[in-house]
C-alpha cells in the first residue's frame, strides 16, 4: 500500500520525532530570551530655527542644524515669536540622540510627528480634524574616519499633506493653558538605515489662497518626531535564526523531492503543493536581511512584505488543497489537477493580488519618496480601502470554501467511521490511515493556528499593560516573535517529513490480507497510475461504495 | 554656550513660577515671587511644600525637554536617564555644603551643576559603550532623568535632625516623582503596511500645565508631620497623632508634607513679604473652576474686607484667530465688565 511517512510510522518512531520537534520548538522560544524587545523607539523635540533670510527656503540643499541655525529660538514664548512668519520658521531635527549614530542593523526607521498645541480661551478652538501642510526634507551624514560627521546630504524633499485628529478633555478646570489631546502624523519610512545620521528640516509653510495651514488655528509650542527602528539585538538573533532554518529547509526538501522521484509515478499534486510550500518557506527565511548590512536596500519592507505574502498565500493554499485531497467525493476524476481548485484559488489569488497592488502603492511609492502615505488624499483612502475591503471579502470567502471542505471531509469521515467495523481489516486500516492522516495535520494546523492567535493577542496585552519601570530584562514580545516564528518553520518541516510518501512498502509490499490487497492494487491502477498515496483509492473506493 | 544650562535651569524655575501662580490665581495664598526667593525665607508650610515640588518638578521637566531636544551628554543612552558620569561626580561631591541658586531659596547642588554644564557642552562625542547599548536595544523610552540620579542635584544635605530640611528634601522628591507619575503613554503601531501586528509604546513627560495641576492636588492632602525626639520616636501629627516607628520613613508618604500651620494669609507679613489679601482681584463668573467660583468669598468676605464692584466699560480683543505662525488677530470690542477687588 503506497502512503506517507506518517500513516507508517511507529508510534515510538512518531514520539520520537515529535518530541524532537518539540524541543526545537522550546528552543525557538528560548532563544527569544536573549534579544531585546523587537523595535524601539526615540522622541526628540525639534529644535525651533528662526531663519530671517527667507531665499534659503527654496534652496533644497541648504540643511539647517543646530550648528549653523543662525538663531533658536523657542515657541513658548507669545511675545518674542509676535513678528515672525510662517516662512521664517524651520524644525531641526537631529537623529538620533544621546551622541550615538545609526547602526545598519537597525533595519528601517519609520518617523511620526507629534505637534502639541495649546489651548487658549481667547482663541477659536482647533477643529477636530486639522489639515496640515508639511514640508519635510531629510539629508543623511555619516561618521568619517576621523570621528566627525560628513556634511549633510540630500535624501529626500517633499511637500505633503498630513491630517491631526484633535481634542481637548472639556472636564478639566482652567483649560487656559493646557495642550490638546492631538493624534500621532505619520511623517516617513525609511526601508533600511544605511547612514549614520539623519536631519530633518520641517517647514509648515502658510498660504492663504492654497489653504495650507490655515486650519492650524491654535498656538503649536513644541513639535516630537518619535522615530521607530528595529533593535539590533534583535534583528541578529532573527538574521541567525534565518540562517539555521534556510539550510534546513532546504536540506528537508531536496530529501522530500528525492523520495517523490524515487517513485516510478509523476508527484501527485498534493507533493507538489508541498513542494511549493517549503519554497516559499525557504524564500521567507533567505537571510537576505544580512545583504542590507554592506548594500544600500531601501526595498527592504517592499521585500519583506511580498516574501511574507507569498508564504502565507501559499499555507492557505496548501490547506485548501490538502482537505481537497482528502474530500473523497469526485466524480470527475481529475483530481490531481490545481485546476479544479480554480474557484477557490481565485480567492487566494484576487485577495493576495489586492493587497500587493495596495502595498504597491503605499511602500512602492515610498522608495521614491519616503514622506508618501497613500492615507492622506481621498482618493488615495478610498482606492487603499478598496483593496483592503477586497482582500478581506477574498479572505471571507477562502475561510467559507475551506470550512466547508472541512466540515465534507468531517462528514465523511464520520459515514466511513460508522461502517469501518464492517469492512474487512486492510481496507479499515487503509482508512483508518487516512483519517489518521487528515486529524493529524488537523490538530498541528489547529495548535500552530491557536498558537499565533495567543501569542499575538498576548503580545498586544503585554504591551497594553507594560510599566515604563519595569525591572525585567526579558522581553516577551521577542520570545513570542522568535517562538512563533521557529513554530511555523517547524511546521512545514514536519508536513514535508510526514507526509513524504514511505519506501517502507514501496518496493516490496507488505504482509496483507490478500484477498484485499488485490483490491488494493487494482484500484489505483484503474482510477490514476500516478497515484501517490490512497488518497485518490479512498476517493475511488468511496464511489464504489 | 555654558550659560545655555543655566538658561535650562532657570527655564524650569520660570516654568514653575507661571504655573504655580496659574494654579494659585484664585486662592488666598497667590503664589507670589516673594514665596520663591531666598531672602524671604518662610517656615514650612503647606505653601513652601508646594513651591519646592513645583520648582523640583520645574527643572527636570526642563531637563528632561533638553535631553530629548539635542545632543549633549547630560542624558545617556545607556543608563536611564542622566549620564553615569554626571551621577558619578554627583555622589562624589556628597558631603560637600552646596551654595545656594541665586534667586531662589531653592538649593541646587553646585559641584553636581558646574559637571552638569561641563557635560552639557560635551556635544558629538561618541560614547563607545553607549554605542553599543543603541545598536543592541535602543535607548530607554525613560525621556531622561532617573529618579535616584537626579535627587541628588537637589541634595540638601542638611542632617537628618533637621527636621525642616527633611522635610524639603520629601517635597522635592514628590516633585521629582509628580513628573514620572503624570508620564503620558502613547502607542503607535508598525505591522506589515501599517498594521497594527507590531506596536510600540513610549513614555513620555506631560505638559507642565498638568504637572502643576496633579501638584495641587498633593497640596489639598498635605499632612502636617510633628517630630518628637523624645522615645526615638517620629509622631505624624495631621488632625490625629499618629505614632511611627523609626523604620517608617517619610518616603512612604505620597502627599507633600509640612511642619508649622500656614499663617493667616487675609493679613500683610512683612517678614515673608506677604501683602495680604486687600486689593485682590476676585471673580464672580460663573466659571467652571470651583476656587474661581468661590473667590470672592474666600479672599475678601472671609478675611473681612467687603467686594468692591466696578463697572467699566472696556476695550477688549474678541474673536480672536490664531494665524500660523505666531500672530494673533483679533477684533477689538468694547464690553461692559464687573470688576471685583477685596476692599
Amino acid at each position: 500500500m503506497p502512503g506517507t511517512i506518517l500513516e507508517n510510522l511507529s508510534g515510538k518512531k512518531l514520539s520520537v520525532l515529535v518530541t524532537v520537534l518539540l524541543v526545537f520548538q522550546v528552543a525557538c522560544f528560548l532563544v527569544g530570551i536573549i534579544p531585546p524587545a523587537p523595535a524601539a523607539s526615540q522622541g526628540i523635540l525639534a529644535t525651533v530655527c528662526e531663519v530671517s533670510d527667507t531665499k534659503l527656503n527654496d534652496d533644497v540643499n541648504y540643511w539647517f542644524s543646530r550648528k549653523n541655525c543662525p538663531r533658536i529660538i523657542t515657541l513658548h514664548d507669545d511675545n518674542a515669536t509676535a513678528h515672525l512668519q510662517a516662512e521664517n520658521l524651520v524644525f531641526m531635527i537631529e537623529m538620533p540622540l544621546y551622541g550615538v549614530d545609526f547602526s545598519r542593523w537597525h533595519q528601517n526607521l519609520i518617523g511620526v510627528l507629534q505637534i502639541d498645541s495649546v489651548y487658549y480661551e481667547h482663541l477659536e478652538e482647533l477643529e477636530p480634524v486639522v489639515e496640515l501642510t508639511i514640508d519635510a526634507r531629510l539629508a543623511y551624514s555619516d561618521k568619517l574616519p576621523n570621528g566627525k560627521k560628513s556634511a549633510w546630504q540630500y535624501y529626500a524633499h517633499s511637500e505633503e499633506k498630513r491630517y491631526m485628529d484633535c481634542e481637548i478633555d472639556k472636564k478639566i478646570h482652567n483649560l487656559n493653558g493646557y495642550p490638546y489631546n492631538c493624534s500621532l502624523v505619520p511623517l516617513f519610512e525609511l526601508g533600511c538605515v544605511y547612514h549614520d545620521y539623519y536631519l530633518l528640516n520641517i517647514r509648515l509653510p502658510y498660504n492663504y489662497s492654497l489653504q495650507k495651514n490655515t486650519k492650524l488655528t491654535s498656538r503649536v509650542v513644541d513639535m516630537y518626531l518619535h522615530f521607530i527602528h528595529m533593535n539590533g539585538g534583535f534583528v541578529q538573533v532573527w538574521i541567525s535564526m534565518k540562517f539555521v532554518f534556510f539550510p534546513l529547509i532546504v536540506a528537508v526538501m531536496i530529501w522530500f523531492w528525492n523520495r517523490v522521484h524515487m517513485l516510478s509515478r509523476v508527484p501527485a499534486l498534493l507533493e507538489y503543493m508541498l513542494m511549493s510550500l517549503g519554497a516559499a518557506l525557504a524564500f521567507l527565511d533567505l537571510p537576505v536581511e544580512y545583504l542590507t548590512l554592506h548594500f544600500n536596500m531601501p526595498y527592504m519592507l517592499l521585500l519583506s512584505d511580498i516574501r511574507q505574502g507569498i508564504f502565507y498565500a501559499m499555507l492557505l493554499l496548501f490547506w485548501l488543497v490538502f482537505a481537497g485531497e482528502h474530500m473523497l467525493i469526485n466524480d470527475n476524476g481529475c483530481k490531481n489537477s490545481i485546476k479544479l481548485y480554480w474557484k477557490h484559488l481565485s480567492t487566494i489569488i484576487f485577495g493576495c493580488l489586492s493587497l500587493l497592488i495596495f502595498d504597491l502603492c503605499e511602500r512602492g511609492v515610498q522608495l521614491v519618496n519616503p514622506f508618501y502615505s497613500i492615507w492622506v488624499t481621498p482618493v488615495g483612502t478610498n482606492l487603499a480601502l478598496t483593496f483592503i475591503i477586497f482582500a478581506a471579502i477574498s479572505a471571507c470567502l477562502y475561510f467559507l470554501f475551506l470550512c466547508y471542505m472541512i466540515w465534507c471531509v468531517f462528514k465523511n469521515i464520520s459515514i466511513k467511521r460508522s461502517v469501518l467495523p464492517s469492512m474487512s481489516q486492510a481496507r479499515r486500516l487503509h482508512y483508518e490511515g487516512i483519517i489518521y492522516r487528515f486529524n493529524f495535520l488537523m490538530l498541528a494546523t489547529l495548535i500552530c493556528a491557536a498558537v499565533t492567535v495567543i501569542s499575538f493577542i498576548l503580545n498586544q496585552a503585554a504591551e497594553g499593560q507594560r510599566k515604563w519601570d519595569d525591572g525585567t530584562d526579558i522581553e516577551i514580545s521577542s520570545i513570542l516573535h522568535t517562538g512563533v516564528y521557529g513554530m511555523w518553520n517547524i511546521y512545514i518541516c514536519a508536513m514535508l517529513i510526514l507526509y513524504a510518501p514511505s519506501h517502507k512498502q514501496w518496493p516490496s509490499d507488505p504482509v496483507c490480507n490478500e484477498g484485499e490487497e488485490v483490491e488494493f492494487n487494482r484500484l489505483p491502477v484503474d482510477t490514476s497510475p500516478n497515484e501517490i498515496s490512497s488518497l485518490t483509492s479512498f476517493a475511488s473506493k468511496s464511489n464504489i461504495e | 554656550m555654558s550659560s545655555r544650562i543655566l538658561e535650562v535651569v532657570s527655564d524650569g524655575i520660570n516654568m514653575a513660577m507661571t504655573h504655580c501662580k496659574a494654579e494659585f490665581q484664585w486662592n488666598q495664598w497667590n503664589c507670589p515671587e516673594t514665596s520663591f526667593s531666598q531672602t524671604h525665607k518662610q517656615a514650612s508650610t503647606k505653601e513652601s511644600g508646594y513651591t519646592t515640588a513645583i520648582l523640583a518638578a520645574g527643572i527636570i521637566h526642563s531637563l528632561a525637554k533638553t535631553c530629548s531636544k539635542e545632543n549633549n551628554r547630560i542624558c545617556d543612552c545607556n543608563v536611564n536617564g542622566l549620564s553615569e558620569a554626571v551621577t558619578q561626580e554627583m555622589k562624589r561631591m556628597e558631603g560637600i555644603p552646596p551654595p545656594r541658586m541665586n534667586g531662589t531659596y531653592f538649593q541646587i547642588n553646585d559641584n553636581a551643576y558646574q559637571v552638569l554644564k561641563s557635560k552639557y557642552n560635551e556635544m558629538d562625542k561618541s560614547d563607545p559603550k553607549a554605542e553599543v547599548v543603541w545598536s543592541w536595544g535602543g535607548c530607554s523610552d525613560d525621556p531622561g532623568f532617573a529618579e535616584e540620579e537626579a535627587k541628588k542635584l537637589f541634595a540638601n544635605y542638611e542632617t537628618e535632625s533637621d527636621v525642616q530640611g527633611l522635610i524639603e528634601q520629601h517635597n522635592i522628591r514628590i516633585g521629582r516623582q509628580i513628573v514620572k507619575e503624570t508620564m503620558l503613554r502613547k502607542c503607535r503601531c508598525h505591522g506589515v503596511s501599517g498594521s497594527c501586528s507590531h506596536q510600540i509604546c513610549w513614555m513620555e513627560v506631560a505638559p507642565f500645565a498638568i504637572i502643576a495641576h496633579a501638584l495641587k492636588d498633593r497640596y489639598k492632602r498635605a499632612i502636617r508631620i510633628s517630630f518628637e525626639e523624645s522615645r526615638g520616636a517620629r509622631t505624624i501629627g495631621n488632625s490625629v497623632s499618629l505614632k511611627l516607628n523609626p523604620s517608617l520613613k517619610l518616603n512612604t508618604i505620597k502627599q507633600l508634607v509640612f511642619l508649622d500651620q500656614s499663617p493667616d494669609y487675609c493679613i500683610p507679613n512683612n517678614s515673608i513679604g506677604w501683602p495680604g489679601t486687600k486689593g485682590r482681584i476676585c471673580s464672580k463668573s460663573n466659571s467652571t473652576i470651583p476656587d474661581e467660583r468661590r473667590s470672592c468669598r474666600k479672599l475678601c468676605r472671609k478675611c473681612g474686607h467687603r467686594v468692591k464692584r466696578e463697572r467699566k466699560m472696556v476695550k477688549v480683543s474678541c474673536n480672536c484667530a490664531f494665524k500660523w505662525c505666531c500672530k494673533v488677530e483679533c477684533d477689538t470690542c468694547y464690553e461692559m465688565v464687573d470688576h471685583y477687588t477685596c476692599n
